[in-house]
């Protein structure tokens, strides 16, 4: 599997793929801590890129890709959206769902994943709370503040 | 605000504590929190301590060792070394020149209540033992427990009804521990010919559940409940004006997560009739707690959200405790082997990256974390095969 080639065949992705981490905006960069990062293949930004295509969906944000174990690339979905109150669970279930539908008809469905929720601020949850359990069991995962890719997988 | 400095004693390196009304130890076994809780009543209550060790017979030959040994039990004499040093308040506490002098014969009060972490050990047979019936190596603290707990039994006068009892801690606490503890249950005094013990029995049965039948739970509670008994002297005498300090060591031990509520509710309560409490913990929930309780504080929310956490009714008694409990400062700190005591209190789970410790309070959260990630990567993994 080729992520970049696999990026750019994805309708509304064609031109997205950036090197290491830059489709990310800078601050949410910065909630980023990576392991090794000549094992960075690359990052896209979902949300802006499919802006025109799904202008109404709560569209989810990047995808980057890791070589966690060479050759073989995780990808990293990855959603940074405030975790301040129950709001915002009922917010990330909706993107999550939109987000398994549309990775769904993609050739990046075929990768093995993760799929995470890092906080882009002050987090009112904590890894004891039922909801974050919740959607542990959906698949997603909770990072709190900081997503430290490749240290803990 | 009282400060309590350690260094190299026992397994603590370097220990700088500040005091809150509610301070919180957390940490794993073995990593000094016991024995830093057991210095402060030592420093505090030093002259009391000397004299009940001297009346039971012990001597320990104005050797610091020996003391300590008496003191904290068999082989902990060696945690002093020369490189030991307690601070309280910036004034150092040298405890060799405190047991150059005879003890007083006088009385003297304590200031400091601490209720052991051993303290299922404090009965016998359905009986707190006394003092002289331990060890000389058992540790102080375990033995005057059980001989306060004991007295305020002998002194109870002529009433058999221990829980429920009117008049001993409000009605919401008493309704709380029946749901969480005592499920209908009456605890009581029974005499088996001239032998007195305590019983748990049915409302409305004539058997009776002698101590070594009752839950672990029962068993570790009830020699608490004696003790909240004599610092909760009744609900018009508030408090026992010789004691500033308690200390609950492991409030959680045996019980459910709904008793553990009850526990904390009565800590609100001890914070509200004016002492200092310090509590060790290995349970998240206690954390839980102070950590929502900080955030209610920043957020300046209504004191009733308090006792929504802890399942209390939103009754005006507690609503006086809880609204007090708004007002007081919080401190967690964290111990761990061959490193300095750290100061979490802030709990901030947003400190994932800068203070990994901090950020797990103490790694109490880990394994919630670690579960939540299995949990989640194999639904995923699950999902693509």
């Amino acid at each position: 599997m080729k992520f970049r080639r696999d990026v750019e065949s994805t309708k509304g992705l064609k031109g997205k793929f950036c090197k290491g981490l830059q489709a990310l905006r800078p601050v949410d960069r910065r909630r980023l801590a990576v392991e090794n990062r000549s094992r960075l293949v690359g990052s896209a930004d979902i949300d802006s890129a499919l802006i025109s295509h799904f202008p109404d969906a709560p569209r989810w944000d990047y995808v980057v890709g890791y070589k966690k174990n060479v050759p073989e690339v995780m990808l990293y979905w990855i959603e940074v959206h405030p975790a301040d109150g129950n709001r915002t669970i009922t917010e990330i279930n909706n993107k999550f769902d939109w987000l398994l539908g549309w990775v769904a008809g993609t050739r990046l469905h075929r990768y093995p994943k993760r799929y995470c929720w890092v906080s882009s601020g002050k987090c009112s949850f904590t890894a004891r709370d039922p909801k974050i359990k919740a959607l542990a069991q959906r698949g997603l995962d909770f990072r709190g503040e900081y997503l430290r890719i490749g240290h803990e997988d | 605000m009282t400060t309590l400095k350690v260094r190299n004693v026992g397994p603590i390196r370097e220990a700088d504590i500040q005091f809150g009304d509610l301070t919180v130890f957390v940490g794993p076994q073995a990593s000094g929190k016991s024995i830093l809780l057991q210095w402060l009543k030592l420093v505090l209550d030093v002259e009391p301590i000397k004299k009940q060790l001297a009346d039971y017979g012990t001597d320990w030959e104005r050797d610091t060792e020996k003391f300590l040994e008496a003191y904290f039990g068999e082989g902990m004499g060696q945690i002093w070394s020369e490189k030991s040093q307690i601070i309280l308040d910036n004034k150092p506490f040298n405890l060799k020149t405190k047991l150059r002098r005879r003890p007083r014969t006088k009385s003297t009060q304590e200031r400091v209540f601490l209720a052991p972490a051993q303290r299922v050990l404090t009965l016998r047979d359905g009986w707190p033992r006394p003092f002289s019936d331990f060890n000389p190596g058992d540790p102080y603290v375990v033995r005057a427990y059980s001989e306060k707990i004991r007295n305020l039994m002998e002194n109870a006068g002529g009433s058999t009804a221990l829980f429920p009892r009117k008049k001993r801690m409000k009605s919401e606490y008493r309704n709380m521990l029946d749901k969480s503890i005592f499920s209908g249950f009456a605890l009581e005094v029974e005499k088996v010919k001239a032998q007195k013990r305590l019983i748990l029995r049915a409302a409305g049965k004539a058997g009776s559940l002698p101590f070594m039948v009752w839950s672990a739970g029962q068993r570790e509670f009830i020699p608490l409940l004696l003790g909240l008994y004599w610092i909760m002297p009744s609900t018009k005498l508030t408090k026992r004006d010789e004691y500033d300090w308690i200390i609950l060591e492991e409030l959680e031990m045996g019980l459910h997560p709904r008793a553990v509520s009850t526990m904390l509710m009565l800590v609100l309560e001890l914070l509200h009739r004016g002492y200092r409490v310090c509590l060790s913990s290995h349970s998240p929930q206690v954390l839980e707690l102070v950590w929502a309780w900080q955030r209610l504080k920043d957020h300046d929310a209504a004191p009733e959200r308090l006792a929504d956490i802890l399942g209390a009714k939103k009754t005006p008694g507690i609503g006086t405790v809880v609204n007090d409990a708004l007002q007081k400062q919080l401190r967690v700190y964290c111990f761990d082997h061959n490193a300095p005591v750290r100061d979490i209190s802030a709990l901030d789970i947003d400190a994932r990256n800068r203070d990994k410790l901090e950020a797990s309070w103490g790694e109490m959260l880990s394994f919630s974390e670690r579960a939540n990630r299995a949990v989640a990567e194999s639904a995923v993994e699950g999902a693509s095969e």
